[in-house]
């Protein structure tokens, strides 16, 4: 065997289908604990390079830190989620609308959030607007300003689903005589629901993520609360992977989740 | 609500000129190594063999759950004692490498994701007919199934970009001083930190909207 043909084998052949093949469930079981045991490996090795002295029990005494700061991400991240939706429903429908104002508008909300990191976004909410209404709680702030910067992107994948809907689709609901709302309610949205749906999930998913920038305004997230706990007890590994766990365990989910819907919802074109 | 005071943003130009530069190499680096790793996890996770393919989707979902600012303060740990350790001789700039590394790493599964479905998005027919002429599957893979992948997918790529342009303002948690932390830093000394930020964003928001509409138009151009 020659090392190109090795390097073929790993990485350049293809599946014949192109696609991930359904391999039966012990075989994918033992490969995914071969790739952990491999990633185990390269740790446990980076980690002995450092010759690190592990101190979990510190950590474990800061314990009700890290679930408070948990139960507040999941919290800003629903509460986030419900708004964002709600926008990102006004946006898409603000882009279709007859008047042109609302069209510009919901364009440049859009532009300009897709446009601006959410850093940006962030500090100006709570330095600039957040000071102009008198608004003292950071968690609103903070809900707010995900809410608004999140809800760009529902919006735009909302209307990519609603233009997926082709124009006889529309024709026809108008030739029946079903009214602009009617035509919204039983033709487009059961059909573009569909291709809007994984990547909401994949948005959520950005959600719960983009939640720890809330930590620069010091909104006592998970995030927040993990940097306090290493800065007081300096285990700064111990608390990066008790705050990688946290999150994985939130996303991780979700993001599998929308793969699934993914290939659920695919047909052949 | 006080008159704007835009006296300070002229002295600052040129360390704003300075963070632009952190900046922009930041994404450069990531733009190129995230590519060429990318596609090789890509791949990776197409491959008929289930070790590569797994090992490729645990390093793609594995990336994508976890929030940058975590892997940007992860590697701010990890990269300098590994150097340190490996190397036994500290790096110039060891925020500089850590963040090169961090970005590099984390685009590398965001772009493997688009490689993935623009390999996906090449009809079977072209696999077939290149399998059919007698080529290998690496050379179906290199010389048909790639360029036509790349082409299709160059809009998301330059999309994706973009989106980490936005994403290097997040070193800010490293302490290294790219644009945003130096805006940010030059308000907070001025007292004029409502400015500086309206400053900042402004930039980034012409950059991205120039580059967002150049993606545009070159996706109606090279539309299949």
């Amino acid at each position: 065997m020659t090392p190109q043909k090795i390097l073929h084998w790993f990485w350049l052949e293809p599946h014949p289908a192109q696609a991930e093949r359904r391999v039966s469930w012990p075989v994918a079981l033992l490969n995914w604990a071969l790739a952990f045991l491999l990633l185990g490996a390269v740790c446990a090795f980076s980690f002995s390079q450092l010759r690190y002295r592990w101190d979990w029990q510190t950590i474990g005494s800061y314990q009700g830190f890290f679930w408070r700061g948990w139960w507040h991400t999941v919290g800003i991240s629903l509460v986030s989620l419900v708004f964002s939706l709600l926008i990102g429903l006004l946006t898409a429908l603000a882009r279709r609308s007859g008047w042109l104002v609302l069209r510009a508008l919901s364009r440049l909300y859009v532009e300009v959030i897709r446009g601006t990191p959410l850093l940006v976004q962030i500090s100006f909410a709570f330095y600039v607007v957040a000071d102009a209404f008198r608004i003292e709680n950071r968690f609103v702030a903070g809900v707010v300003t995900l809410s608004v910067f999140t809800g760009a992107f529902v919006g735009e994948t909302i209307r990519g689903g609603i233009e997926s809907i082709g124009a006889s689709q529309l024709d026809s609901a108008k030739a029946i005589g079903l009214t602009r709302r009617q035509t919204y309610l039983y033709v487009i949205f059961p059909q573009a629901i569909r291709v809007i749906l994984p990547s909401l999930a994949g948005i959520f998913a950005n959600l719960i993520k983009d939640s720890s920038l809330l930590s620069i305004i010091s909104i006592e997230d998970f995030t927040w609360n993990a940097q306090q706990v290493a800065a007081l007890t300096f285990n700064h590994f111990e608390c990066y992977l008790v705050l990688a766990g946290g999150y994985l365990v939130l996303t991780l989910p979700i993001t599998l989740g929308a793969q699934y819907l993914e290939r659920r919802t695919k047909y052949e074109t | 609500m006080p008159a704007l005071d835009w006296s300070s943003i002229p002295g600052a130009l040129p360390f704003l000129w300075n963070g632009m530069l952190v900046t922009l190499s930041i994404t450069g680096v990531a733009i190129l190594v995230g590519i060429v790793l990318g596609t090789l996890i890509a791949t990776a996770r197409l491959s008929a063999n289930p070790i590569p393919s797994s090992l490729a989707a645990l390093y793609v979902n594995g990336f994508r759950s976890i929030p940058l600012v975590m892997v940007l303060l992860w590697f701010y740990l990890l990269v300098p004692q590994l150097i340190q350790a490996l190397f036994k001789n500290p790096a110039a700039d060891i925020r500089l490498v850590s963040a090169f590394v961090a970005f590099s790493l984390f685009e590398a599964s965001y772009y493997a994701e688009i490689i993935r479905a623009g390999i996906q998005s090449v009809s079977r027919g072209q696999v077939s007919a290149g399998l059919a002429l007698g080529m290998s599957r690496a050379q179906t893979m290199r010389l048909i199934v790639l360029p036509q992948a790349f082409r299709r997918m160059l809009p998301l790529l330059l999309t994706q970009a973009i989106i980490l342009f936005q994403d290097t303002s997040l070193v800010y948690v490293i302490g290294l001083s790219e644009f945003f932390g130096v805006a940010y830093r030059t308000g907070d000394r001025d007292g004029t930190i409502v400015e500086l930020l309206l400053f900042a964003g402004a930039v980034y928001f012409v950059l991205c909207f120039a580059a967002s509409s150049l993606v545009r138009v070159l996706q109606r151009k090279i539309a299949l």
